[in-house]
């Protein structure tokens, strides 16, 4: 009963937010939007629904997607495109989720969202086998390449002690609200890849990170931009030889969901729902001591959604 | 009139199918150049000699037969270098360029066509393959044309970009070799050049093909005849002929160089020319038909049979010695002695590749030239792409099923533990690992680090794990080429040892059931 309440009350809050957006301007929507933020959740978990119906659930309970795209803003939504494998590998992201975003984000009166990834194999093979152009399409989203050194431009990350400077597709650096949605999986080198690690894919020099300490550059990345809001796609799961996986055994399906502004968070609360300690997986770690994120997830306000 | 226009709509469809099908990439261009490369002479030749009878052999012999019947239509509307030529030349008819007879030059063809089949039968393919028409056409869209209408359309979506029209496609380039571009632009200059000036001079003096059908074709039972009697030596009909042929003087065809064009037909104005069979109505002249063109294939065969001798000596002696480097041929090419006898440098595979990691090479090991060898510093093998298989013309690269071609190895990991990042370096790295579509390199904890080990049994030598291994100047890991192609192990599916240090997957699948969350 506690809980059908208080997601009654979320739902109506959100549905607030969303119609308060519409009719204000951009000047007052800033200060709205920070008020909202104080008492919302810093993460949400769902499980036991499909992709799209969890993230439905889950984005209200965290205020809704009013809360980070304003009317009138572009959207940038990096999910993990890295591998031509079909979705049900779980190599990358569930193309089914990435359409309930953009469709929410439109919603929200987004000008124009953009979606792409720096992929590992081929990029336009990547791009149509793990059936995110397609779903982007029919979101009428716009899929853009990055496989293309024009479109990165350097930055200088604040504090990296190794990662100083780095490449950075424009899309990042132009959009309004930026929206990271990995997918959870086993990653041979840093036991899991999840929402920093995914962010190596908007980088153009990603051999870097593989030469001067994989984890260390991951949460280095970090301190020049967080996204504004993560969604971890832990619908199918790759349990082991990630993270491009060899066989169907090598895939669970768990249907689970996590969304949360914390980037550190959000990987340390999806390698539980993996199964295995924060503490063990390298970019968490440094991120946390770098203060990126909180990493202790006693000390942070938990929504959890079963459906 | 008619068959001049026939032969127009024609070869114009057949160049436009060839362009497009060369050019551009996708489930009907694969069909598609299946379907015109098994017109095409060389590579019907080499599947012919090869593998014997089947449907691409098929169509070579129907094209011998068509030949003997009608003459050497396969020129003006199968060839796509000729079909190029004829639209090169037609910038003559906006200057009302003439053309004129040119006396044959049959010393030069049969020592060209003798040198091609000697070397080509010892082993040596590099002249066929520099002078075969298909193959130079293909070369030069490949090399030349490809690169550089990817290079545009790149360069067009970068200003795009500009205005944030984010609606296009990067086209990747492949690896662009100066000495392949300027041999295919040498090609094309020289090709444009001569038939802009000399017509059909490079069929009837150069190309091989040409000058094979040629022999055939004057025993066709279709030839264009003068009537002498009806002939007033206008020369309406010998300044049209681009291949040089009619010699209006005498009222005489060299049928050997004639292309059937038919531009000629059209030009008289008292039917003294026509397109007929010759075994019906009057006998022609036959007078001036010297004994030894009628006996040269004769002449041709006696000359090249030492070459079947000196097969073996030239193989594995002289040219094994030129290789500097042992190279690695695509799946499907099944060994260096098969691939190098039946690859005729088209370069099709390269231009289909969707990951560009086929390059040619100057000398392969073996017999044959200009051949795309796997190029790991450039890309790497998709492991869910066998494109080049399936283009293939001669068998060069046998077709293979993307289930069979996961399990071709052409080659196998070599891990330098020296050069290692991880290893050497206590770094984080795990690139080759996380690239390896089989985890035949796979990493396993040390430490605090992960580092690399290898399973060669389930490698396929796709060279991914070569490709991204970011240790310089030397790479840590090397695809090793093979010889003849092994059959990789199929991955075992049990948990790797990566696994032991975290749950076990039962566990795992324990916790799912829980309605509860982990934290």
């Amino acid at each position: 009963m506690d809980r059908r309440d208080f997601f009654k009350k979320s739902m109506t809050v959100g549905a607030a937010v969303g119609l308060t957006f519409l009719a204000n301007n951009k000047s007052t929507n800033s200060i709205f939007s920070q008020d909202k933020s104080i008492g919302m959740p810093d993460l949400v978990a769902i499980k036991g629904g499909e992709a799209a119906a969890m993230f439905d659930k889950g984005i209200d309970a965290i205020g809704g997607i009013g809360r980070f795209v304003k009317k009138g803003q572009t959207v940038v939504v990096k999910p993990n495109i890295g591998w031509n494998r079909t979705p049900e590998y779980g190599a990358t992201t569930n193309p089914l989720l990435i359409k309930r975003i953009i469709e929410h984000c439109y919603n929200a009166g987004a000008k124009k969202v953009y979606v792409f990834d720096n992929t590992c194999n081929e990029w336009s093979s990547c791009y149509k086998i793990s059936g995110i152009e397609n779903a982007v399409k029919e979101a009428n989203g716009q899929i853009v390449p990055g496989n293309s050194e024009s479109y990165y431009q350097e930055v200088i990350v604040p504090g990296g002690i190794i990662l100083k400077r780095t490449k950075v597709h424009e899309l990042i650096l132009n959009s309004d609200v930026f929206i990271n949605v990995p997918v959870l999986k086993h990653h041979g080198g840093t036991s899991l890849t999840i929402a920093m690690k995914n962010l190596m894919g908007v980088v153009w020099d990603r051999n870097f990170y593989h030469s001067n300490g994989l984890n260390q550059c991951i949460a280095e990345f970090c301190l020049y931009k967080k996204p504004d809001l993560n969604i971890v796609d832990a619908y199918t799961v790759m349990k082991q030889n990630g993270p491009r996986a060899r066989s169907m055994d090598d895939v669970s399906i768990i249907k689970n969901q996590l969304i949360s502004t914390d980037i550190v968070a959000i990987d340390a609360a999806a390698s539980k729902v993996y199964g295995i300690d924060p503490e063990h997986v390298g970019n968490i770690k440094i991120a946390y001591n770098k203060k990126i994120g909180n990493m202790n997830l006693d000390e942070l306000k938990i929504r959890k959604i079963s459906l | 009139m008619k068959l001049k226009i026939f032969r127009i709509i024609f070869s114009a469809i057949i160049f436009i199918l060839f362009i497009y099908a060369i050019l551009f990439t996708n489930k009907l261009t694969i069909q598609l150049t299946n379907l015109l490369t098994y017109t095409q002479f060389l590579p019907g030749l080499i599947k012919l000699l090869t593998q014997g009878l089947y449907a691409g052999s098929v169509v070579f012999i129907f094209i011998i037969v068509l030949t003997f019947i009608f003459g050497r239509f396969y020129c003006s509307f199968l060839c796509p270098l000729g079909i190029m030529q004829d639209i090169i030349s037609s910038v003559r008819n906006i200057f009302k360029i003439k053309y004129r007879f040119v006396k044959p030059l049959y010393p030069l063809n049969y020592a060209v066509l003798f040198i091609t089949l000697f070397t080509a039968i010892t082993g040596f393919y590099a002249v066929m393959n520099f002078l075969d028409p298909y193959s130079i056409f293909t070369r030069i869209n490949t090399n030349l044309a490809k690169p550089f209408l990817s290079f545009a359309v790149n360069k067009f979506f970068d200003v795009l970009k500009g205005f944030k029209i984010y609606s296009s496609y990067f086209f990747k380039l492949h690896k662009s070799n100066s000495a392949f571009i300027i041999l295919s632009l040498f090609y094309f200059l020289l090709i444009a050049f001569l038939s802009i000036f000399k017509g059909r001079l490079y069929c009837n003096t150069i190309c091989p093909v040409g000058t094979l059908l040629g022999i055939m074709s004057r025993y066709s039972m279709f030839k264009i005849l003068i009537k002498n009697e009806n002939c007033v030596n206008c020369r309406k009909c010998e300044i049209k002929c681009k291949g040089g042929c009619i010699d209006s003087k005498n009222e005489e065809i060299d049928h050997s160089r004639c292309v059937l064009c038919f531009n000629c037909l059209d030009q008289c104005g008292y039917q003294a020319i026509d397109y007929r069979n010759v075994f019906t109505g009057e006998k022609i002249d036959e007078k001036r038909r010297a004994f030894l063109l009628k006996a040269s294939p004769v002449i041709l065969g006696a000359l090249t049979a030492p070459s079947l001798f000196l097969r073996n000596k030239i193989n594995s002696g002289i040219l094994n010695k030129l290789r500097d480097k042992k190279n690695i041929i695509p799946p499907g090419s099944m060994s260096l002695e098969h691939y190098s006898g039946s690859c005729i440098s088209c370069h099709l595979c390269i231009s289909t590749c969707p990951a560009k990691v086929l390059t040619p090479v100057l000398l392969n090991k073996g017999k044959s030239t200009l051949q795309p060898v796997l190029d790991y510093n450039y890309s790497y093998c998709d492991y869910e792409c066998s494109l080049c298989s399936q283009v293939c013309p001669t068998g060069a690269i046998k077709p293979v099923s993307l289930n069979d071609k996961k399990l071709i190895q052409i080659g196998y990991i070599d891990l330098n533990r020296k050069e290692c990042i991880a290893w050497s370096l206590r770094k984080d790295c795990a690139a080759c690992s996380e690239h390896c579509p089989t985890k035949a390199v796979y990493m396993i904890p040390d430490g605090d680090i992960y580092v690399p080990v290898t399973n060669t049994d389930i490698c396929t030598g796709c060279g991914a794990c070569e490709h991204v291994c970011p240790s310089k100047p030397v790479r840590a890991i090397k695809i090793i080429a093979h010889d003849i192609h092994k059959k990789a192990k199929k991955p075992e599916t049990s948990p790797n040892e990566v696994l032991k240090n975290f749950k076990k997957i039962e566990e795992q699948k324990e916790s799912i059931k829980k309605d509860d969350f982990p934290f």
